[in-house]
């Protein structure tokens, strides 16, 4: 086997413990998961991280099998901003997320942006985009992040993220 | 028809989770079409915030529990509809209103518009002993309403 072809089996294990975990991590009905991301960034804001507590999240039309849910503008105390797209699907063992995309405006950092991205399948280098990865401000490196519950990166964001970097 | 400020159950819930374990008495009025949806809103909102089912009855309960209300030990809070006129039970409302606020309940009355505005005027002692007079709007999951 190449060295090439040794990175590639590598980078497939781990696109398959990803896969393996998108179909483990179950979520509610997206009426509900709305109504706990609601309440999780209501949470949030009573800790003072957020300015308001009224934070919109929004079902959009169906999409195909599927459901998407739009955060598009929560702003922290500190002028950072986050928005979040979710596109879920119904499986027969219940919802799963299909896609996502979490996007931290950070403010008054050396580190303008942090980008959180679930592609809808794994590529076809998965060596260099893994389905699962976050961006640095605008680099284009594709850095394996590890699959969680919309409502979990909610709270890592919020609680450890934002404050911290780049600061 | 009066102007109440408005509250949707999101906002109401986690008003009553902040005030945790205080006596509170609520009128919420909504359209006469949306007693479903407001019901359901409710429901799901107690189940996330709180992490419990909200009883939900009649007002014409209350006259079947004459030793006191009937409360779950973790949920204070108890949705009582108002979907009729009836003489008989707003006279009790208004009689009972102060074993109502000693029951240390969290009391959110359901009703509509017409009944809300006869309820003000023949039960003046309920009136006084009201937390607040609320219109609630359903959720809007689509946005555009507020949350």
């Amino acid at each position: 086997m190449s060295w090439e072809d040794d990175l590639l089996s590598m980078a497939r294990e781990r696109e398959n413990a990803s896969e393996a975990a998108i179909a483990t991590t179950l979520l509610e009905h997206p009426g509900t998961l709305r109504r706990e991301l609601r309440h999780d960034l209501a949470r949030q804001a009573d800790f003072g991280r957020l300015k308001q507590s009224d934070n919109v999240i929004n079902l959009g039309p169906p999409t195909y099998g599927g459901q998407e849910l739009v955060c598009p503008a929560v702003e922290f105390k500190s002028d950072s901003k986050l928005d979040v797209k979710l596109d879920l699907e119904e499986r027969q063992q219940g919802w799963l997320v299909r896609r996502f995309q979490f996007h931290l405006h950070l403010s008054g950092r050396r580190i303008p942006m942090l980008r959180i991205h679930l592609n809808e399948q794994v590529g076809h280098d998965p060596v260099r985009v893994p389905r699962c990865h976050f961006h640095i401000g605008d680099s284009q490196a594709h850095i394996p992040f590890p699959i969680m519950s919309p409502r979990l990166m909610v709270n890592l964001i919020c609680e450890h993220i934002e404050p911290d970097l780049g600061l | 028809m009066s102007d109440f400020s408005t509250t949707t159950a999101f906002r109401l819930i986690r008003r009553l989770a902040l005030g945790e374990k205080s006596t509170a008495m609520y009128l919420l009025i909504h359209e006469d079409a949306e007693q479903p949806v407001v019901e359901a809103d409710l429901q799901a909102e107690a189940e996330v915030q709180l992490g419990s089912r909200l009883p939900i009855g009649s007002v014409s309960d209350l006259s079947s529990e004459p030793g006191g209300l009937r409360l779950n030990d973790k949920n204070p809070i108890r949705v009582l509809r108002i979907d009729h006129w009836s003489p008989e039970l707003v006279g009790l409302l208004d009689t009972h209103v102060i074993r109502l606020e000693r029951s240390q309940a969290q009391l959110l009355f359901l009703t509509t518009d017409v009944l809300s505005e006869q309820l003000l005027i023949a039960a003046p002692n309920f009136r006084s002993r009201l937390t607040e007079v609320l219109r609630i709007l359903p959720d809007s999951p689509a946005g555009g309403a507020p949350n």
